[in-house]
């Protein structure tokens, strides 16, 4: 959501908090929270029953779907409404079919921009989103540990670690104009992160 | 039968389920404010309600749906309330937008040129005026018993938002909230031996009024950009502390 500010800079404002918890204080009620649409790889990847620790990267990589997702749906105006359109490719992500959801999500990267249509307001971020839609599916390939029999060690929640990856990640694959539009927000990121340097 | 039919005979409006606080003809309710610790306080505010002007309504069984609607407080409002109706809150399919009619099926991508301007103009002087009578949301929904009120989550982001630049102004404000335990869950879970922990499980019916805000697909390019990028600092910084 947002907030239109007197300047007319509008805010924006992370909402929705009735399913937000405290790690110390855990609630009895075991529903898998989260938005399907929107769910990380690795999470869809054990399906809502298999209970894969919620990682702040989850939290992290639901974010840019979302992003990606605002970018390819058309928003038709009528009158005082709005009628949403999507693209069908994304079509399984709103089903209970996780596969399908999965599938659609690592095919998503590489039609994105191009079989998936970018919405013109935010077609000069294309390249920048298509990158960091992409390293998330990226790092979910690797999770699929093949040919080995070692155990799956459990993934600790670190979060400062996981987003100097992103911000590594991501930049290790942008197109000049993607670096351009992610300069700003790298400062930002790695100030709040508290690495100002160089990742 | 005839005993079933003598006992459904002496149901009152509440037993056959209706929320006779949220049904009155004026639409009002009285709710306590929420202070900045996200304690209720022992006073109480009315808050008129739209049930037309639907911001959010998904589907679901009575004791888990939720539904936002614009509200206000007497005087509070920013001015007369606006025609009831005024936002179309019509819905297809989808669980994810707001306001909104979501259609799967592929359209033609494009703000639409000149129309496509023009109409969302209309759109959003139409936004502006319904905001600006009614500018809170009143949500009501059936949290479990067991989570924290959404109300003390609020008041705590805003606390470390006083400290943060990155929280502050991206976080909502709760002003007014109630449970009302009366139409617990509790009593009918009891009856059925559903569990034995008196919390797990149990919903009750909470209100609480905050202050309206738009749908971040309203935006487009760099407002949107920067706007989304807030709110991911936003929920990076207490991780990353």
């Amino acid at each position: 959501m947002y907030n239109p500010s007197p300047a007319g800079k509008p805010e924006g404002v992370l909402n929705d908090y009735d399913l937000a918890s405290w790690r110390e204080h855990p609630t009895t009620n075991s529903d898998r929270t989260g938005t399907i649409p929107f769910m990380s790889l690795h999470m869809l990847g054990g399906g809502l029953e298999d209970r894969i620790p919620r990682l702040y990267r989850h939290d992290a990589e639901s974010f840019i779907w979302v992003l990606a997702y605002i970018t390819v749906v058309n928003v038709e105006y009528k009158d005082c409404s709005v009628k949403i359109s999507r693209p069908r490719i994304i079509d399984p992500w709103f089903t209970g079919d996780y596969e399908s959801h999965i599938t659609s999500k690592h095919v998503f990267p590489g039609e994105y921009g191009r079989r998936i249509p970018i919405t013109d307001p935010h077609k000069r971020y294309t390249n920048a989103i298509r990158s960091l839609v992409d390293y998330w599916v990226q790092l979910d390939y690797a999770s699929y540990d093949l040919g080995s029999d070692e155990p799956v060690k459990p993934e600790t929640d670190d979060p400062k670690d996981a987003l100097k990856k992103f911000v590594k990640g991501v930049e290790a694959t942008f197109r000049a104009d993607a670096k351009r539009e992610f300069a700003n927000v790298r400062t930002l990121l790695l100030r709040a992160i508290g690495a100002p340097e160089v990742v | 039968m005839l005993v079933l039919l003598l006992v459904l005979q002496r149901f009152g409006r509440r037993q056959w389920g209706e929320i006779t606080e949220l049904t009155t003809v004026a639409h009002s309710v009285l709710l306590h404010p929420i202070d900045e610790n996200g304690d209720l306080g022992a006073g109480e505010v009315g808050v008129n309600f739209y049930p037309t002007d639907k911001v959010y309504s998904g589907w679901s069984i009575l004791g888990r749906a939720t539904t936002v609607m614009g509200a206000s407080t007497e005087g509070g409002g920013g001015g007369p309330p606006a025609r009831e109706g005024h936002v179309k809150s019509s819905k297809k399919t989808g669980d994810d937008d707001v306001g909104t009619t979501v259609d799967g099926n592929p359209k033609e991508v494009g703000t639409g040129g000149d129309g496509g301007d023009r109409a969302r103009n209309v759109y959003r002087k139409a936004c502006d005026d319904i905001i600006k009578a009614h500018n809170l949301i009143l949500k009501i929904s059936w949290p479990e018993t067991s989570r924290n009120p959404e109300w003390r989550i609020v008041a705590h982001a805003q606390r470390l938002g006083a400290a943060d630049e990155f929280i502050r102004g991206h976080v909502p404000e709760a002003k007014y909230g109630r449970d009302f335990g009366r139409y617990s869950t509790q009593r009918i879970r009891s009856f059925l031996e559903l569990r034995h922990d008196e919390r797990a499980g149990t919903r009750t019916l909470r209100l609480i009024v905050m202050n309206r805000l738009r749908p971040i697909h309203d935006l487009e390019g760099e407002q949107l950009w920067d706007a989304f990028w807030q709110c991911f600092m936003c929920t990076l910084f207490p991780a990353v502390q």
